[in-house]
């Protein structure tokens, strides 16, 4: 029975970490590719899954909201390169990150100007006719007789949609000249230059692509916690897996996710006499983050900076 | 021949420091020139000069007949420029292979949606870059090491492969910032044929910057050479040899 009650724990954190990964991956590929940290990944997320709503709550169907949501934030990736990141190429990386900060400011007020600030419900049920959409768990032990366990549908249909996109990211990165292009930008910019790739069009795709996982993750987080500022607290949450996998590396980003997931729910449910009390899930990701910087400040599978003497 | 590369007057200064100081030189089409010069001379500017990593204060470079103060890496390698680094630059997360291909980057003409999906132009586009890179592999003798990571490969083995990066992109003019340093001398001896075989078969122009006199005197077919930043020396190889000013620099002035 413990046995059992522990699998459905680990199973839980696990799909919950996944959606974690989700929002790391955003931070990774920006600091990948112009380590810049992006601080406005948060409300990329908030200001995709509004426009979404707000348009899916006018009357247009599903699927052509989802697709002018993503041109939205393509455009808007592309003129953040052209109109933000541009301007103070070669400055302070600091510089940089202010302006991310600026960008997150303004994204904030921007959404709520030509949207609203109130607090929408979303539920994709009501547009796709798809099982997994449904409410009701799904018992498992109807599948499996000795697994008498309860996993949430909704988790698996956002770990099946994240683990898509990350196979599609991958084959993007491994199978085209602009994922080549990308991957070589990332290690040497001065270096890809040197061979012909052009750096703004890279990072052009780079803020594009981010903000279409910014809609993806948006809306899966969305369906969890509905579409307001607690989206941005959710992002939050990516903070320490990015910390704990490595800034620059997806597969660190996704592990930490898991890791997170899985640790905060282990936490929550064998640590909880110890710390006295419930809750630890609030704030148990951001001791393990903690606990990794002591350790390895790197991450699990960041590059050690060594500096040349 | 005609010159295919005028460097003209060119000053750098980083503030108040003048790295280079009104430097002059002809590169013929065809040759292989070697720039020295003791360390801090400004031969890694010189070069950054050349293909546009850094803005000189004063002066013009005329590249196959375009005369300009400033140009950006990325026109000056659509303009047929291939360049190496003192400090390999190589992409660290790539395999050998991969980094040979980043240098076909400006023959990929498909989109990405053609790419992934391996239609249209990709098709015949994959067949002729990897027909290149292979091409550029066997000639550098690095079949063996073709799948490894470059992180993982000996120094002299990784600046072969930056060679390799630079030639496959079938460029007019090649850079190369000191392609000996560090190795040993068979390694040496294998790159200096490499580059005379660019140069005489391919007919690939090259600028060199190297250390190694010996090498520079073997090979170049001109020699400029510069001292704290300015030109003391320009010439064939036992021109160059000869002059005062060079053995002065070398070799120390008696006081």
């Amino acid at each position: 029975m413990d046995f059992v009650y522990l699998i459905e724990v680990l199973v839980g954190g696990l799909l919950s970490g996944v959606m974690y990964s989700l929002v790391a991956i955003g931070f990774v590929l920006i600091y990948k590719s112009s380590g810049i940290f992006n601080f406005a990944q948060g409300t990329m997320l908030l200001f995709a899954s509004l426009t979404f709503v707000k348009m899916t709550e006018n009357g247009i169907d599903f699927w052509t909201s989802l697709f002018i949501a993503a041109g939205i934030m393509v455009i808007f990736g592309i003129a953040t390169e052209r109109y933000v990141i541009r301007p103070l190429a070669n400055q302070d990386l600091l510089a940089l990150f202010m302006a991310t900060v600026g960008l997150a400011t303004f994204q904030e007020g921007f959404s709520q100007f030509i949207w609203d600030s109130d607090v929408h419900g979303l539920q994709m049920s009501k547009f796709l006719d798809i099982s997994l959409l449904d409410t009701a768990p799904i018992f498992v032990s109807e599948h499996i007789p000795w697994l008498d366990i309860l996993i949430p549908k909704f988790d698996i249909f956002a770990s099946l949609v994240a683990g898509s996109l990350i196979v599609v990211l991958a084959f993007f990165f491994q199978k085209t000249k602009t994922g080549l292009s990308l991957r070589a930008v990332s290690d040497d910019h001065m270096a890809a230059m040197a061979v012909g790739i052009p750096l703004q069009t890279v990072w052009a795709i780079v803020w594009a692509v981010t903000g279409i996982i910014a809609l993806i993750a948006g809306l899966l987080w969305a369906e969890r916690v509905s579409v307001s500022f607690t989206l941005i607290e959710a992002v939050m949450k990516a903070l320490p897996v990015i910390l704990i996998g490595g800034l620059t590396s997806i597969p660190g980003a996704i592990v930490g996710g898991l890791v997170i997931g899985v640790g905060e729910k282990l936490g929550e449910i064998y640590l909880a006499d110890v710390f006295g009390g419930q809750g630890i899930e609030l704030w148990f990701a951001y001791f393990m983050a903690l606990v990794f910087l002591v350790f390895r400040p790197q991450g699990m599978f960041g590059e050690k900076l060594i500096e040349r003497v | 021949m005609t010159d295919i590369l005028k460097v003209e007057n060119v000053t750098l200064m980083f503030g108040g420091v003048q790295a280079i100081t009104d430097i002059s030189f002809n590169v013929k089409e065809g040759e292989i020139c070697a720039v020295i010069g003791p360390n801090g001379a400004g031969k890694s500017s010189m070069l950054n000069v050349i293909n546009g990593v850094y803005l000189p204060q004063i002066g013009t470079v005329t590249y196959n007949g375009v005369e300009r103060r400033s140009i950006n890496p990325r026109d000056a390698a659509i303009a047929g420029m291939a360049r190496t680094f003192q400090n390999i630059a190589l992409f660290q997360g790539m395999t050998v292979l991969e980094n040979i291909m980043t240098g076909r980057n400006l023959f990929m003409k498909s989109t990405w949606l053609e790419q992934g999906l391996n239609i249209g132009r990709a098709r015949n586009e994959e067949q002729e870059n990897r027909l290149a890179v292979e091409k550029i592999i066997k000639f550098l003798q690095i079949e063996s090491i073709r799948k490894t990571p470059v992180s993982k490969l000996p120094y002299g083995l990784q600046k072969r492969v930056e060679l390799g990066r630079a030639l496959v992109s079938e460029p007019k003019i090649l850079l190369l910032d000191e392609p000996m340093a560090g190795m040993n001398l068979e390694e040496k001896a294998d790159m200096s044929c490499f580059i005379l075989e660019i140069n005489k078969e391919m007919g690939i122009t090259t600028v060199m910057i190297e250390h190694d006199m010996g090498v520079v005197m073997d090979i170049s077919d001109h020699v400029v050479v510069l001292d704290y930043g300015k030109k003391i020396g320009d010439g064939t190889p036992s021109e160059v040899m000869a002059n005062q000013d060079v053995i002065d620099a070398y070799l120390g002035v008696s006081h």
